[in-house]
């Protein structure tokens, strides 16, 4: 048996050979019962017929020695009509008998009935000559007692003979034909043990070939099915996966079409709010110029302003003079009113109300220069003030100055805004465009991003699915293993 | 902007009132016993010199120097039809300074008409008894006397003027001049 052979080819081959022993012992079987029923046809057709006729025969000789019997008693015709047609019928028996009987003894025999038929014949029909005569009864009895009645004893000993032949050859043949029958049945005994013991090891065989080659199978199965069984769930994780990144990428897609809605409504806002700062910067420019000559006019306001407060300085410094004037008066006054202390306590009682005028001469001195102090303080700090009035005035009108140059630039810059956003009128309208074809292309997109999740939910459905057959394809492989490895289940 | 809402002419209307104040009341001579001072200063540091040791406060007098080896004898000045010494307090007291000074106070003395030359007038003191702090009488020092006078703003030692006086009178009438810090 090929090691190749697939399991059809070797179970059509151990059908062959299954069939060819069943072809062979039925075959056989035929032969034995063919052979049998040759033989006991042969026994029916030749033999039973060979004892048949015997038989016949001896029956017709009786009917032929009766019908004898009746002309010698009654002398009517028509029983010399029943003996002769009895005797043909004997005739064409013992013809029948010579063509079958084929061996020497039954020709013998045959030859021996044949002959004492003939001499029973003759002496009967000599003694129905006998009674056709004048003859009386008794000579007609006593001829037919001394001469036919030997004859015909001679006939019966001679079919006894045949029939005693034919059973004998009967018994022959039956038991011929059970030997034959044995032989066939213990032929087939010994066939159907042969193709059992066969058929029981291409059983073996093929059980164990079948075995080890499905077992083999079946481990594959077992291997590949948790394979894919491990494939399926790791593909209805990465479908799930896939799932829940699509859901997010759809998510982010919707939140990105809004984005891109509103980016062209910012963009059509900003288009408008462009035209609107055109005007806006051609109006700018007249404003512009306005304020340059308002610019100016301040100009001129600030030197005014510096001028004074130059004045101001000026009357500050005369102010300091005079309270220097005034620091020094009270400076004298306080001398004098404290010489006039020294003065009134040196005069005594009498000079004590002076002394008071004196000491209020001097206080009223102190007050006068302290506050000649704070005067100058004050001064100083209006003179500081002034100062930096004057400093940061100046550095306003040089400011302005500098303000007058940039508008000037403003001016000039209003005319490069207006171009500027003339420029971004039109990107914002690109834009604009480009942003709604954005968002079409992104609803196309989130459409198709519609097609894969669902697609993906298949996939995950499919996947499932998968994961069942393979758990079941598993189960089956161990239910196979089962099947042909029990213990190894 | 109001007149009276401006600080120097508050102060002016309060200095009004006040000099005009001191003239309503009734005359008290039941007053507390008051010691009056002069608050100078020599270079930077405060002293005190008693009202009563001074006869006349004298303020950018020209003082005329003399061909002298004393060092703290500035010169002479007029006062009053009268010429008097001025010494140089600041060097008297140990103060060097290099400015020249601007005050001189004629002490009242009856031994010889003497005037002290100083850096500052600060002003003038009315302080109870209690604001003196007295030093001990039997100090030899003649720079100044061991008194301290507590005036509101310092801690001011007070010039011991007669002290002053007794050496510059005993150096002219024995024709010494040696310095003080030196004796």
């Amino acid at each position: 048996m090929g090691r190749h052979w697939t399991f059809g080819h070797k179970i059509a081959a151990s059908a062959v050979v299954i069939v060819a022993l069943t072809v062979a012992i039925s075959a056989l079987a035929v032969f034995s019962l063919r052979n049998v029923a040759a033989m006991n046809d042969r026994v029916i057709a030749v033999d039973a017929q060979i004892l048949a006729d015997a038989e016949r025969f001896r029956a017709e000789v009786e009917r032929r020695g009766g019908a004898a019997r009746g002309f010698l008693l009654t002398r009517e015709d028509r029983f010399v009509e029943g003996m002769n047609a009895a005797r043909q019928s004997c005739l064409s028996i013992l013809a029948r008998l010579t063509r079958n009987v084929t061996d020497s003894s039954g020709r013998q025999i045959v030859e021996a009935l044949e002959r004492s038929e003939a001499v029973h014949q003759r002496e009967m029909d000599r003694v129905i000559r006998l009674r056709r005569s004048s003859a009386t009864i008794a000579e007609v009895t006593k001829a037919y007692d001394e001469h036919v009645s030997p004859e015909r004893d001679a006939v019966d000993a001679a079919i006894r003979a045949l029939v005693a032949r034919q059973v004998q050859l009967l018994q022959n043949a039956r038991d011929a034909s059970r030997e034959a029958a044995s032989a066939a049945i213990t032929l087939m005994i010994l066939m159907s043990v042969a193709a059992a013991a066969f058929v029981g090891l291409v059983a073996f065989v093929l059980a164990r070939a079948l075995s080890r080659q499905i077992g083999t199978a079946v481990g594959l199965i077992q291997s590949s099915s948790a394979e894919l069984q491990a494939g399926a769930t790791q593909q209805s994780t990465a479908a799930t996966q896939q799932t829940t990144a699509i859901s997010e990428i759809t998510t982010t897609i919707t939140e990105l079409l809004v984005t891109s809605r509103q980016i062209a409504e910012s963009a059509r806002r900003v288009a408008a709010i462009a035209e609107q700062t055109v005007t806006s910067a051609n109006s700018g420019e007249g404003t512009v110029g306005k304020a340059h000559e308002a610019i100016l006019g301040i100009r001129r306001q600030v030197d005014t302003i510096v001028n004074h407060m130059l004045e101001l300085g000026k009357t500050s410094q005369q102010i300091g003079g005079v309270l220097e004037i005034v620091s020094e008066l009270a400076e004298q006054t306080n001398i004098l009113a404290i010489n006039a202390t020294i003065e009134a306590a040196g005069a005594g009682d009498a000079g004590r109300r002076f002394a008071v005028v004196a000491d209020e001469i001097r206080k009223l001195a102190d007050r006068v220069s302290g506050s000649a102090k704070e005067i100058r303080g004050l001064i100083d700090d209006v003179r500081s003030a002034v100062n930096t009035t004057v400093m940061a005035t100046e550095m306003g009108s040089k400011t302005v100055d500098a303000g007058s140059r940039h508008f000037a630039d403003v001016a000039a810059g209003f005319k490069q805004i207006a171009g500027l956003v003339s420029t971004t009128t039109e990107a914002s309208r690109e834009i604009e465009l480009s942003t709604k074809q954005q968002t079409s292309a992104v609803e196309q997109v989130n459409v198709a991003i519609a097609s894969v999740a669902q697609a993906t939910r298949e996939t995950e459905a499919s996947s499932s699915q998968t994961l069942q057959t393979a758990s079941q394809l598993a189960l089956l492989s161990n239910d196979l293993q089962r099947l042909v490895k029990p213990r190894a289940a | 902007m109001s007149g009276l809402a401006f600080p120097v002419f508050t102060t002016a209307a309060q200095l009004r009132r006040a000099f005009d104040h001191s003239f309503t009341v009734a005359r008290s001579f039941e007053t507390p016993r008051l010691h009056d001072f002069l608050s100078i200063r020599l270079g930077t540091e405060p002293y005190a010199m008693r009202l009563e040791q001074v006869a006349r406060l004298v303020a950018g007098i020209t003082i005329t120097p003399l061909p002298t080896t004393a060092p703290h004898l500035l010169g002479i000045a007029g006062s009053r039809g009268a010429i008097v010494p001025v010494y140089d307090l600041r060097s008297l007291l140990g103060c060097s300074t290099a400015d020249v000074p601007r005050w001189i106070v004629l002490v009242a003395t009856t031994l010889l008409p003497v005037a002290l030359a100083f850096d500052v007038f600060e002003g003038h003191l009315r302080v109870p008894g209690d604001a003196i702090a007295l030093g001990p009488t039997e100090t030899s020092s003649w720079q100044q006397t061991p008194d301290v006078l507590h005036a509101p703003d310092h801690l001011r030692p007070i010039v011991n003027v007669p002290a002053i006086i007794d050496w510059i009178s005993l150096s002219m009438l024995q024709g010494l001049s040696p310095s003080p810090m030196e004796q």
